[in-house]
């Protein structure tokens, strides 16, 4: 078990809306949230229910409409400085310079990060051996397939080494192979560099299996929070699958085929 | 409903490029319109009235014929290169995948986009047509030789554009879809101009304009002009200027015309799409991955410029982006390229102040396309330099580090041409002009980085990327305005005037600018 000493990511009451009055979209509402120094937090929740934004939250990448959030004892809003120095961020569908090949980029985000000169070009070495691009880290990224791109991504939010990463579906666009391999480094983070990490997942094995503890957001609310064996507990499920959907408001009987019908009647 | 693809894909056409105003999308059209025809019956005429003696005796002369023809086939090569033009810079890229997938022909995709932006050009053909119609109508005309000069401009500018579609098909078919190949469109669209801007040049200054009249039909330029379909429309326009009132007296030869033109249409619609059915299979090649060249003493010397630092790497990082981009060259030649021909057509040994105006007004569009990449290719991209700590400022420094680099050499160089048709340049004056040229540069760069930032550009659509050009343009204007109000003008407080109003107003932009940065989400 982990031993928590402080609170890597403490949210209080954190709030964002997105439009105007009479189309206001609360991406997330109110939502309070503490994620333990070296805890690895899971993010489930449905499409639209505010996974992104949350993370987006607490990378000082948009301002929270109402609320405050505190992330290595820094403050989102007044410490953005801290905050940015000290977290790694894997966003959901992030930019990447096409014209730069991979180890261009990544000299690039060192650079942005500060990565003392003398420590990147190793660290840039190592990273793409390890994500297997070396052979191909001359090449352009605008050739590179997705999974490819995301692993160069990958490696680039942990250029600066922080103590804390967000990653926000790493895997989505992984083959099974490089999706174990990723799963396997934010384990190795957790338990051999004693790494905080957030991870976005609709991939329920891999928050299962990596996740200390894990929160359920639904309509940018937080409707459970605890560890595998609380939530299955508080949703009387035997399995989080069914955990997942009975505290997202379960499953509505629906005929799944009845699309297909009108068509028939119609020609 | 089979075969009517290309309705379908003509629908969607017409609301991608109407998503921007949705709410009027359905009466756009007549949006448009009614302004244009108000201008037709009422404006021009007017105006047309007061010059009603000196337009009659213009139509009857030579000049006419010639003057007309070159109208049209100028309006004619516009009207062929602009769908190029769009085309090449692949702004529909996403929607690819989506014909490649569906059961659709070729040709439907084409005639769909050719019928989906219709109701655009529709626009410039009336306003076209109907500034010569409405020259006309004090003259006396019939209402059926004012419509068969609308389906004249109709007829000639719909075939260009068919043409242009047809022509924009085949490049891309040829050069692939493969990331080099874009990067090829993209910089062949921006020059694919310069041509058209030389003619026009050369039309209006360059005496080319006297040879046609004078030389008749004999020089192998007018025959090359009769040739083609815009001047068979020229014809019976004169034809009809010539006898106002008279539906009938048609000459054989403007006859001919008409029902060749009238001709031309469906029968290129026809061809087109059966030629580009063939040669357009819609198949993405391959991506042909391709290799970042090791840094060279160009980047080393940008490292250094900027510090070697982690800011230098940045600088590099960015400037490589930038430099890989061939479209980003081809808009760089493109402003060169103006600085000569204009130079060559209207340069004056006698007033080397002209020439400086000149490069006045163009360096608003030289900082504008070098810098207007800083938000083109998306938020997210932004986005990476607010994650970082203090990226934001960091990237609009680097931004003009990159700008100035750039732009710097090839102001030195406009410079150079601009002085080319003087006897004997003074090296002084030419040193003092660049040095005056580059400071200038380098407000504009701050002023159009202010504006990429303040009014982003997400897309990579020429038509937005124009407005913040534009915009920049106008800056300049209102200070060479100040200078002339002030009465300074060409002396060299109206220089020192112009240099400092630009850095104000560029500072001042790009505060704003760097305030909606960091506000942007
Ligand atoms: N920039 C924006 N403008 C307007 N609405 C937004 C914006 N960003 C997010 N939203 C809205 O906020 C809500 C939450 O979106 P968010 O991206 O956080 O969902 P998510 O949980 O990450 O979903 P997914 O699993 O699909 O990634 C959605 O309803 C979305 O439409
Ligand atoms: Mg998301």
């Amino acid at each position: 078990m982990v031993h928590v000493v402080r609170n890597a990511v403490e949210a209080r009451n954190l709030s964002k809306h997105y439009g105007t009055k009479k189309g206001l979209i609360k991406a997330v509402d109110r939502l309070s949230l503490t994620v333990g120094e070296g805890e690895t937090f899971g993010l489930l929740g449905p499409n639209g229910a505010g996974k992104t934004t949350t993370v987006r939250l607490l990378n000082c990448i948009i301002r929270p409409s109402g609320g405050t959030a505190s992330v290595n004892g820094h403050d989102i809003v007044s410490d953005q400085l801290g905050v940015k120095r000290t977290t790694g961020l894997l966003a959901e569908s992030p930019g990447l310079y096409e014209k730069l090949s991979a180890e261009e980029f990544l000299e690039f985000i060192g650079s942005l990060y500060d990565v003392p000169k003398d420590l990147l070009p190793t660290r840039i070495e190592s990273l793409l051996e390890l994500f297997g691009l070396h052979g191909r880290r001359n090449h352009l990224l605008e050739g590179y397939s997705r999974g490819m791109k995301q692993k160069v991504l990958i490696a680039a939010a942990l250029i600066h080494d922080p103590p804390l990463l967000f990653f926000d579906e790493p895997t989505s666009t992984l083959d099974p192979r490089a999706a174990l391999m990723v799963k396997d480094l934010m384990k190795d983070l957790s338990e051999g560099a004693g790494k905080t990490i957030v991870i976005c997942s609709h991939i329920l094995p891999i928050v299962e299996e990596l996740c200390d503890r894990i929160g359920i957001i639904n309509n940018g609310r937080l409707v459970a929070v605890g560890t595998v064996e609380e939530l299955l507990s508080k949703s009387g499920q035997p399995t989080l699958e069914k955990a997942y959907i009975e505290l997202t408001g379960g499953v509505e009987k629906q005929e799944l085929l009845s699309w297909r019908e009108l068509r028939s009647a119609g020609a | 409903m089979p075969g009517h693809k290309w309705l379908v894909v003509a629908k969607n056409v017409y609301r991608v490029r109407t998503s921007g105003f949705r709410s009027v999308r359905k009466i756009f059209p007549i949006l448009v319109a009614a302004p244009v025809i108000l201008a037709i019956f009422y404006i021009v005429p007017w105006f047309g009235e007061t010059f009603a003696d000196e337009l009659e005796v213009f139509f009857v002369s030579e000049v006419a014929v010639m003057f007309i023809q070159t109208l049209l086939f100028t309006f004619f090569v516009l009207f062929v290169t602009f769908p190029i033009n769009f085309a090449l810079n692949a702004a529909q890229e996403e929607h690819y995948d989506v014909f490649l997938a569906a059961p659709i022909e070729p040709k439907d995709v084409l005639l769909g986009r050719f019928v989906g932006d219709v109701p655009f050009y529709t626009v410039a053909i009336v306003a076209a047509a109907s500034i010569m119609a409405a020259l006309l109508v004090p003259l006396g005309l019939t209402i059926l030789q004012g419509a068969v000069i609308l389906a004249v401009f109709a007829l000639t500018f719909l075939s260009a554009m068919w043409i242009g579609v047809i022509l924009a098909a085949l490049i891309r078919a040829k050069i692939g879809t493969s990331a080099r190949g874009k990067d090829i469109g993209r910089a062949f669209s921006m020059t694919i101009a310069l041509p058209l801007v030389a003619l026009i040049y050369a039309l209006m200054r360059g005496g080319v304009y006297d040879a046609l009249v004078d030389t008749g039909s004999e020089g192998l330029l007018p025959l090359a002009l009769d040739l083609l379909p815009s001047s068979w429309g020229a014809d019976i326009v004169v034809d009809i200027a010539a006898n106002p009132g008279d539906s009938l007296a048609i000459s054989l030869r403007s006859a001919i015309s008409f029902a060749g033109l009238c001709a031309l249409f469906p029968g290129l619609l026809w061809f087109g799409s059966k030629a580009a059915g063939r040669a357009y299979n819609l198949d993405i090649r391959g991506l042909s991955s391709q290799l970042a060249k090791p840094e060279g003493l160009f980047y080393r010397s940008v490292r250094r410029l900027s510090g070697s630092g982690s800011f230098g790497s940045l600088v590099v990082a960015i400037f490589k982006d930038y430099g890989r981009r061939l479209e980003n060259t081809s808009k760089v030649i493109y402003v060169v390229g103006l600085v000569f021909l204009v130079t060559l057509f209207f340069g004056d040994a006698e007033d080397s102040e002209m020439g400086v105006v000149m490069l006045l007004f163009l360096l608003p569009f030289l900082s504008g396309f070098i810098i207007g990449e800083v938000t083109v290719r998306g938020k997210e991209n932004l986005f990476i330099y607010r994650k970082a700590p203090n990226g934001e400022p960091r990237l609009v420094k680097a931004r003009i580090v990159q700008g100035s680099i750039t732009i710097l050499p090839v102001a030195a160089l406009s410079t150079l041409i601009s002085h080319m048709n003087t006897p004997e340049p003074q090296a002084m004056e030419l040193l003092a002009v660049a040095a005056y040229i580059s400071a200038l540069s380098v407000a504009l760069v701050t002023m159009s980085l202010g504006l990429f930032l303040m009014m982003p550009v997400f897309s990579e659509r020429p038509a937005d990327m124009m407005l913040n050009v534009m915009v920049g343009f106008f800056f300049m204007f209102g200070y060479f305005f100040a200078a002339l109000l002030l009465g300074v003008f060409a002396e060299l407080e109206g220089w020192l005037l112009i240099l400092g109003l630009s850095w104000i107003g560029g500072l001042a932009v790009l505060q704003l600018g760097y305030r909606n940065l960091r506000r942007m989400e």
